[in-house]
């Protein structure tokens, strides 16, 4: 530095100021430019619902992780890697689950609900611990499937900013050889390809 | 005093000239006395009375007709035994004169007795009222001298308790200046110290150390960043991150942002997936701040 410096004190002073002035807007804080992300699937963990018995004949948590998983965009935890059963906000330890690095959790129950059922679902956010999303969705036995799609969709929805598609149907034509003669038909089915039905056949 | 000598000159003299009468003959007749009858003391009155008494007690006959001869002729006897015993020195023969000289004797030696004993209390009245006065200038004199000395001390001590309180004002004042000089000179020193590091750092950053930890930064969130849908050209945030020492991101606030939830939601967990962050290769450049803005190109 300049130890015998030849200018006017206040000169002096100055010049010090200006070279702080300087160095803290270059150094105080460093500046990082993200230009580029990957287009990996995003982890998340989808923890198997209360009130449901083995042998109910929808497991809600399992058509939301299929759902996702088959969007390409998201990579559901394995059940075996589930570990912890958390069906409440309260109960996640989200540190563990920052372990098994997922950056997402869903938990969720199923409730009777007057004559019918009520399927009640926390997405949270495991790095921040924020809750981003929680519905109470009215169902029946027979719906559960369509309202675990309706909670996919809103899933989606939230972690990519694109709705969803999984309460859509597809319509496929299905070519089957019976005896040498091919047969054609028309079916359509859930987005997940459950429930399909023929509409027609030739 | 002198007017009054001037007014009373002749009876003024009269008195002094009697006076020396009165002493010429008193001394006349104390020198016979004495060469008569030198053991005989200086006690006047009763002396002499007695020394008369004591002669005709040891002869009581003669005495009885003694008193009927000064009656008839008292006046000429006086005048007549004054020259006799000049040539006679015999005291027996003129008794008389003897005792009529020695009344008037003793009447002197009594007047002089209490002239001397008026003068005497005249003089120590004089004395004492003298030495009352003296006794009083004394006393005021010491009063005088007591207060000029208690005023005195009051002035010196008011003198030392300003002359204090000027030197206490003067070292606090000084104390101040050093103290003053010493925090600029710590100031000063504090602003070389930074200087210092500050250019240590900067030339560290020159050195390309600081654009290699960057570089690194940038990989490590680039890598952990899962790109939403939504996240597309024209997209802008920015990330202010808090990290410790070791790395560990401590917290992450979004700053100005033009993404969607999802965009929002992805930036952080981009950061916190990345934690720890990598560590510069020279502790100096480290920076507990960092802004991260997401920005992509396509």
């Amino acid at each position: 530095m300049a130890k015998k410096s030849d200018g006017p004190l206040w000169a002096q002073v100055a010049l010090i100021f200006l070279l702080i002035g300087v160095s803290t807007a270059s150094f105080a804080q460093l500046r990082i430019d993200i230009t580029e992300g990957v287009r990996d699937a995003v982890p998340i963990a989808v923890v198997p619902f209360d009130g449901q018995s083995a042998q109910a004949v929808t497991d809600v948590a399992a058509v939301i992780a299929n759902d996702l998983q088959m969007s390409g965009r998201f990579a559901p935890l394995e059940q075996r890697d589930i570990v912890a059963r958390p069906t409440t906000g309260d109960q996640i330890r989200f540190e563990d689950w920052r372990l098994l690095r997922s950056d997402f959790i869903v938990v969720g129950r199923v409730e009777s609900s007057g004559t019918g059922l009520a399927v009640v679902y926390e997405l949270f956010n495991v790095q921040t611990g924020q809750p981003l999303l929680t519905q109470r969705l009215p169902a029946t036995q027979a719906e559960l499937r369509a309202t675990a799609h309706q909670i996919s969709d809103a899933i989606f929805k939230r972690l990519t900013g694109i709705p969803g598609a999984f309460s859509t149907r597809i319509a496929f034509v299905a070519v089957g050889d019976s005896g040498g003669v091919k047969r054609h038909r028309l079916v359509v089915a859930d987005a997940d390809g459950f429930n399909p039905r023929t509409v027609t056949e030739s | 005093m002198s007017g009054f000598i001037r007014e009373h000159k002749w009876p003024l003299i009269g008195a002094v000239v009697l006076h020396l009468l009165v002493l010429l003959a008193v001394a006349g007749a104390a020198l016979r006395w004495t060469r008569s009858q030198p053991p005989v003391e200086l006690a006047i009155e009763g002396v002499v009375v007695d020394e008369n008494l004591l002669p005709r007690q040891g002869k009581p006959i003669p005495l009885p007709p003694e008193p009927a001869a000064p009656a008839p002729e008292p006046t000429p006897t006086p005048v007549e035994p004054e020259p006799e015993p000049e040539p006679a020195p015999v005291e027996e023969p003129a008794p008389r004169a003897v005792a009529i000289n020695k009344a008037a004797e003793a009447e002197a030696q009594r007047q002089l007795a209490a002239e001397q004993a008026a003068t005497e209390r005249r003089e120590r009245e004089a004395r004492e009222k003298a030495q009352a006065e003296q006794r009083r200038i004394e006393e005021a004199r010491r009063l005088r001298e007591e207060a000029e000395a208690k005023k005195k001390a009051e002035e010196a001590a008011r003198i030392k308790r300003e002359a204090e309180e000027a030197e206490a004002k003067r070292k606090a004042a000084e104390e101040k200046a050093a103290r003053e000089a010493q925090q600029r000179a710590a100031r000063e020193a504090d602003l070389q110290r930074r200087l210092a590091a500050e250019e240590e750092v900067a030339a560290v950053a020159r050195s390309g150390v600081m654009d290699d930890y960057l570089m690194l930064l940038k990989q490590t969130i680039e890598r952990n960043w899962i790109r939403p849908a939504s996240a597309s050209a024209g997209l802008e945030c920015v990330l202010n991150v808090t990290q410790a020492p070791g790395g560990t991101v401590i917290d992450v606030r979004i700053g100005r942002c033009n993404g969607d939830q999802a965009v929002r939601e992805s930036i952080t967990n981009a950061v916190y997936r990345s934690s720890p962050l990598p560590a510069p290769s020279d502790d100096r450049i480290f920076e507990r701040r960092l802004e991260i803005v997401f920005k992509p190109v396509n």
